[in-house]
């Protein structure tokens, strides 16, 4: 029986130049996701929403005035799928949905295709957080379900995102 | 591992199968032809175009003669399925039966079916073709397909191995093994259960020894009957195996496929009762079955006299059933046993069939005719089992375009020993191995003596092409291996050319220059996926599932009774069941609908203002804080895409908003021109967090009222104007719009707080007379008011002026995105309007409707709706008018009649706007 | 079926996680826009300015051979990039 889990996480985008992000320091427990060189994905607990985007806001306003930290927390809903080699339960439902080759390192930051959206994955030690846009909510789970073939159980409700908090 | 099935529920093991209504008993390790063969089952299959008897010929999955209909599914080859998971079997093609065939008269008739007979023939009269394909249809192919097969939902799983390897005899066990004592991924792919096919000898024993050592290592996939379908670019093998299709997406590729005995061609050699030598010592060798009592063999190989020793071993259990003649060369003669008669340096040159359809007869073989140095013999005999040699089973090498592929085995070297086998599969595996790239590889084929060219007989069994059919073929001007192809078919069926490839070849050489030019030059045709047969429902795997997106209100929706229709890859209400009701809601009190497919962006930095002037067609400049702007979005040859609306925040720069089905483009276009002018802009796409509520009707205040205590009137929010205020205690940002016509304002908000925005004006609206309207009811609001809808009213190359939305573009703009186009296309007159059109009768023309001004055809109609509050059509329609200004009368013709209709001005409904600006 | 591109922020990928953008000298083009504006070009004759701007937005070179062209990367980073393919044979050059 594959368990997949439901999350919801504090989901701050900041774009800037791509030093400013660079040089942008972040609380332990955060996740940083670097969408492209000018563009920066932060992940944490959503407690910690409005303090990581009220810091990220006041840093880019003194370091570059321009450049914006928006919420984009309630874009994805988040799916968490045991697994790390790529014959384990979770891994095999998610190559059956996304041809990303998955790398085999921990922590690790993928984005792709899943299931015909766009989605972020962000890769822990032994589960994978699949970040997929709000609207895809209920195709991916239809989609996780098909491939499963029955062998699964999809969380009814969302427990909040503590990445690798827990280890600091 | 062996890859785990989907945790369905697997048939249970039969027992015995049914075939066409008689029980056959099924062994434990036959295959279905294997069985049927036990059963006394001679023809398997009816010829493609003649309908001649076919019988057992290869047993390698190679040849066509085995295809049935198994299960429903036609076209099955029943030489490589178990026949334990079987219950029904059918030969596809014959009439009345396969058995008894009347159809095999075409044989007879060949002379007015020559080749290409359908492109010569029935072309006049004209209305012949028709019928004539039906019946062409009927009588040629594989059988029909059964329309009641269960709808098969595959999923597809992707491999990322260094080395994809394909093939599990030795040479791809070798190369497997080899890469895995390395430490690399592999993925091994086998058609079959590795090993199950080879009767016991060296080569079992060498493959079981191999095929043990793969569990040794967790770092192999093995895939078994699992089909390689093409190579493709990228690389990507696509393999569609028992349950579900797997995507390879290999580093390296090894392709050991091996070799198939070659085809023979002369008179006759289609016959039942004619095998290709691996195939008979299959069937003795695996399954104990002799070919037949009388059997004749023709042996060119110490492999082949391996095969005759398997045949005798097993005639000799068979009471009755003897080798009675070999035919072999001087050479090997000495592998011949006593007590067989042995024919020197012969070739069989003819084969008879037994005659008496009407009698029953199963028309097998009855004679061959062998030539040697001392005259021509005929041998009575039921069975000849030919040993003629190899040929690469090289389909799917032969489709690497520029991948990383390296053949191995016999597929490169036929009739090579175990030995050499292994270690080029060994030395495949390594990186380092050459790269096979087109133009620089030379095939192995083109290097090997080519068979003799036969004057008659088949060359091609799948499309039932004969020798003298490339003669005709040649002797019409297909002078290369290429259109012989083409207008032959030969190459072109199930085999693709497993099986007639050297024959065609050999014809070639043979007709462009004989001896005097090297059979080398003769190319083998390009081959292209799919390499074996493939099943539909393979290429439909993972992919039949649309992208479908909801918003966060889309349960909310459902409960209310919605009926959803797509726009794009949303799924949105058209109505709650009562579109009138809807609409009058919006007109009369107060009306809400789901607005949240809206694209929706944050453009902030230092240019965001200068980029934004430059990409739209009206003025951003002068746009005050607090306040937003509709604007055409143009590309750069002046034709409107998309609309939206721009709001200046101030400080956090614009937000802006695309329509639905434009949403998911607006960011890359966004992209491309920042990018290209190089400006320091932030794009945030807040589509997805942000969900939009839209409240529209002459109530909207007093409904909002009781759920914010910020100000909404006019003052505070007139037309046009964005402001942030709280409703229900949600943070939103208010947006004055106006596209149905009365007052009306946008909520935009986070997307998971949508639900209880929703349902908290839900609960406030009761009393205002709220109801849920959709898209039904939005497009005879919007139409009322004369608003088009991009890409539903327009078409690609509509410009502003066309659409009559001139007044949205400032052409005195120094320079905005399709200016320069816009300025070159006011030179050419304009000869078609989108224009407002009102019909007095009592219905709107159906849209799609056809304009006519005086008998002439002017144009069509985009959209139209009868407006109950206006009491007439209203609708918005494409019109030619070369002369200059447009006509003042149309008439729209439908499904239904005529109406006749006015061309007016828009807008039908509250034309000053004061509803709107209210 | 199966063309590959190497996104430079996401690695490489099949072609479905991207749109097409057409051929990289029409986006080098773009940045000239302004160039046949009215009012940057005064002292140019304006027929030849709107012809220039016609074979701006619709004349394309359309190579045999190599060809560097922009691809979106929608599913990923939702960025831009060049790559350089050869039109003949398909096949695509990692590095611009």
């Amino acid at each position: 029986m594959l368990e997949i889990g439901r999350f919801c996480a504090g989901i701050v985008e900041c774009h800037a130049s791509p030093r400013t992000l660079d040089a942008l320091k972040v609380p332990a427990g955060v996740h940083r996701c670097r969408v492209a060189p000018d563009e920066l994905l932060l992940l944490a607990a959503p407690s910690r929403t409005e303090e990581l985007l009220r810091r990220a806001t006041a840093h880019l306003a003194v370091v570059e005035p321009g450049a914006i930290a928006v919420d984009q927390s309630d874009g994805w809903t988040i799916f968490g799928l045991p697994g790390r080699l790529p014959d384990d339960e979770g891994m095999l439902a998610l190559r059956q949905l996304a041809m990303i080759p998955f790398p085999e390192r921990r922590p690790a930051f993928v984005q792709g295709a899943v299931a015909g959206g766009s989605a972020k994955l962000l890769l822990l030690p032994g589960i994978v957080f699949l970040l997929v846009p709000f609207a895809l909510r209920d195709h991916v789970e239809r989609r996780l379900r098909e491939v499963g073939g029955g062998t699964l159980r999809i969380a009814a409700e969302e427990i909040p995102f503590a990445g690798l908090a827990a280890e600091g | 591992m062996i890859a785990p099935d989907n945790g369905r529920p697997k048939a249970p093991k039969a027992s015995r199968l049914d075939f066409e209504g008689r029980a056959i008993p099924v062994a434990p390790d036959d295959t279905v032809a294997s069985a049927l063969y036990r059963a006394g089952v001679r023809i398997f299959s009816r010829s493609f175009k003649y309908h001649r008897r076919r019988g057992l010929y290869c047993l390698t999955g190679d040849c066509p003669n085995c295809l049935m209909t198994v299960d429903g599914e036609p076209a099955v080859r029943t030489c490589r399925t178990p026949a334990t998971e079987v219950r029904t079997v059918a030969r596809g093609s014959g009439w009345p039966s396969a058995g008894h065939d009347l159809l095999s008269i075409l044989w007879r008739l060949r002379a007015f079916l020559p080749v290409g007979f359908y492109y010569k023939s029935m072309i006049r009269p004209r209305w012949l073709w028709p019928l004539a394909e039906r019946v062409i249809r009927r009588v040629a192919g594989l059988g029909p397909i059964a329309r009641d097969l269960p709808v098969v939902n595959r999923e597809r799983l992707n491999h990322h191995p260094e080395l994809l390897v394909v093939g599990g005899g030795v040479a791809g066990l070798a190369a497997a093994l080899a890469a895995a004592q390395r430490g690399e991924t592999v993925v091994l792919a086998d058609e079959g259960v590795i090993g199950e096919g080879l009767a016991p000898g060296p080569a079992r024993a060498r493959v079981d020894a191999l095929r043990a050592q793969l569990r040794r290592h967790g770092s192999i996939t093995v895939l078994e009957r699992a089909l390689a379908i093409g190579l493709y670019q990228g690389p990507l093998v696509p393999i569609a195996g028992a349950d579900r299709l797997h995507l390879v997406h290999p580093a390296r590729i090894v392709v050991a496929t091996g070799a198939v005995e070659s085809h023979a061609v002369f008179p006759g050699s289609d016959l039942p009762g004619v095998f290709l030598a691996r195939g008979a010592a299959r069937l003795a060798g695996v399954h104990h079955l002799s070919p037949g009592r009388r059997i004749v063999m023709v042996a060119t190989s110490d492999e082949a006299m391996d095969h005759l020793d398997t045949l005798r071993a097993q005639v000799a259990r068979d009471a009755g059933a003897s080798v009675v003649a070999v035919v072999a060369p001087r050479a090997l003669a000495a592998r011949v046993p006593a007590g067989v008669e042995v024919l020197h340096d012969g070739a069989v040159v003819a084969a008879f069939g037994r005659r008496g359809v009407l009698a029953g007869s199963d028309g097998g073989l009855r004679a061959v005719v062998v030539a040697t140095g001392g005259g021509r013999r005929t041998i009575a005999c039921d069975a000849l089992v030919l040993g003629l040699g190899l040929e690469p089973r090289d389909g799917l090498l032969r489709q690497a375009v520029c991948e990383p592929v390296q053949g191995a085995g016999e597929v490169v070297s036929p009739g090579c020993t175990l030995a050499e086998a292994e270690a080029s599969g060994f030395a495949a595996a390594s990186p380092d191995s050459t790269i096979a790239v087109a133009g620089a590889f030379v095939w192995p084929a083109t290097e090997r003596a080519l068979p003799p060219v036969a004057s008659k007989g088949f060359v091609c069994l799948c499309e039932d092409v004969e020798a003298g059919e490339l003669a005709q073929a040649w002797d019409e001007g297909y002078r290369s291996t290429e259109l012989l192809k083409r207008y032959t078919t030969v190459t072109m069926g199930a085999c693709q050319g497993a099986l007639c490839q050297a024959h065609l070849r050999a014809f070639v050489g043979e007709r462009s220059g004989g001896a005097s030019r090297p059979t080398a030059v003769v190319r083998p045709t390009v081959a292209r996926p799919p390499a074996r047969p493939v099943r539909l429902e393979d290429l439909a795997a993972g992919v039949r599932v649309p992208l479908e997106y909801h918003t966060a209100l889309h349960s909310r929706h459902l409960a209310l009774g919605a009926t959803m229709e797509w726009t794009g890859a949303w799924k949105r209400p058209s109505h709650y069941g009562d579109v009138e009701g809807e609409y009058r809601a919006v007109r009369e009190n107060v009306s809400l609908m789901d607005v949240s497919t809206l694209g929706k962006y944050q453009i902030a930095g230092a240019d965001a203002m200068r980029f934004l002037e430059r990409l739209y067609p009206c003025h951003i400049a002068d746009l005050a804080p607090g306040r937003s702007r509709y604007a055409l979005l143009l590309n750069e040859a002046g034709y409107l895409f998309d609309d939206g609306l721009v709001c200046a925040l101030g400080d956090d720069g614009y937000y802006i908003t695309f329509t639905s089905s434009g949403a998911d483009a607006a960011e890359s276009w966004l992209r491309e021109w920042a990018e290209s002018w190089g400006y320091n802009v932030h794009i945030a796409n807040l589509t997805w967090s942000r969900s939009a509520i839209h409240v529209a009707g002459p109530r909207t205040r007093e409904l909002l009222a009781k759920l914010t205590d910020d100000p909404i009137d006019a003052a505070a929010l007139p037309y046009g104007g964005v402001s942030a205020i709280r409703v229900a205690g949600i943070a939103c940002r208010a947006i004055r719009v106006g596209f149905v016509g009365e007052l009306s304002i946008e909520l935009h908000l986070p997307t998971r707080l949508a639900p209880a925005l929703w349902d908290a004006l839900f609960a406030a609206g009761t009393e205002c007379g709220l109801r849920p309207h959709g898209l039904d009811a939005l497009k005879l609001l919007r139409l009322e008011k004369g608003h088009f809808i991009v890409g539903l009213d327009t078409d690609f190359d509509s410009t502003p002026a066309k659409v009559g939305a001139a007044w949205a573009v400032k052409m005195e703009k120094p320079d905005f995105v399709g200016r320069t186009a816009l300025e070159r296309l006011a030179k050419i007159p304009r000869e078609r309007s989108l224009l407002p059109l009102s019909f007095a009768g009592p219905r709107a023309p159906e849209e799609g409707a056809q304009l006519f001004v005086a008998g002439a055809h002017v144009g069509h109609i985009t959209s139209s709706r009868f407006s109950p509050l206006l009491g007439k059509g209203v609708a918005l329609g494409w019109v030619r008018h070369p002369e200059g200004s447009p006509p003042l009368a149309v008439t729209a013709r439908d499904t239904r009649g005529e109406v006749a209709g006015i061309v007016t001005r828009a807008p039908f409904y509250d034309p000053r706007g004061e509803r709107l600006r209210a | 079926m199966a063309l590959r591109l190497t996104c430079p922020n996401c690695g490489s990928r099949p072609h479905t996680e991207f749109w097409f953008g057409g051929e990289v000298e029409a986006h080098a083009a773009r940045a000239d826009s302004a160039a046949v504006a009215p009012a940057a070009r005064p002292e140019m004759n304006r027929e030849a300015v709107l012809e220039a701007d016609f074979a701006r937005v619709w004349l394309r070179k359309n190579s045999y051979g190599i060809q560097r062209e922009r691809w979106f990367h929608h599913a990923g980073c939702r960025r831009w990039h060049t790559a350089v393919r050869d039109t003949l044979t398909n096949e695509v050059h990692d590095r611009a």
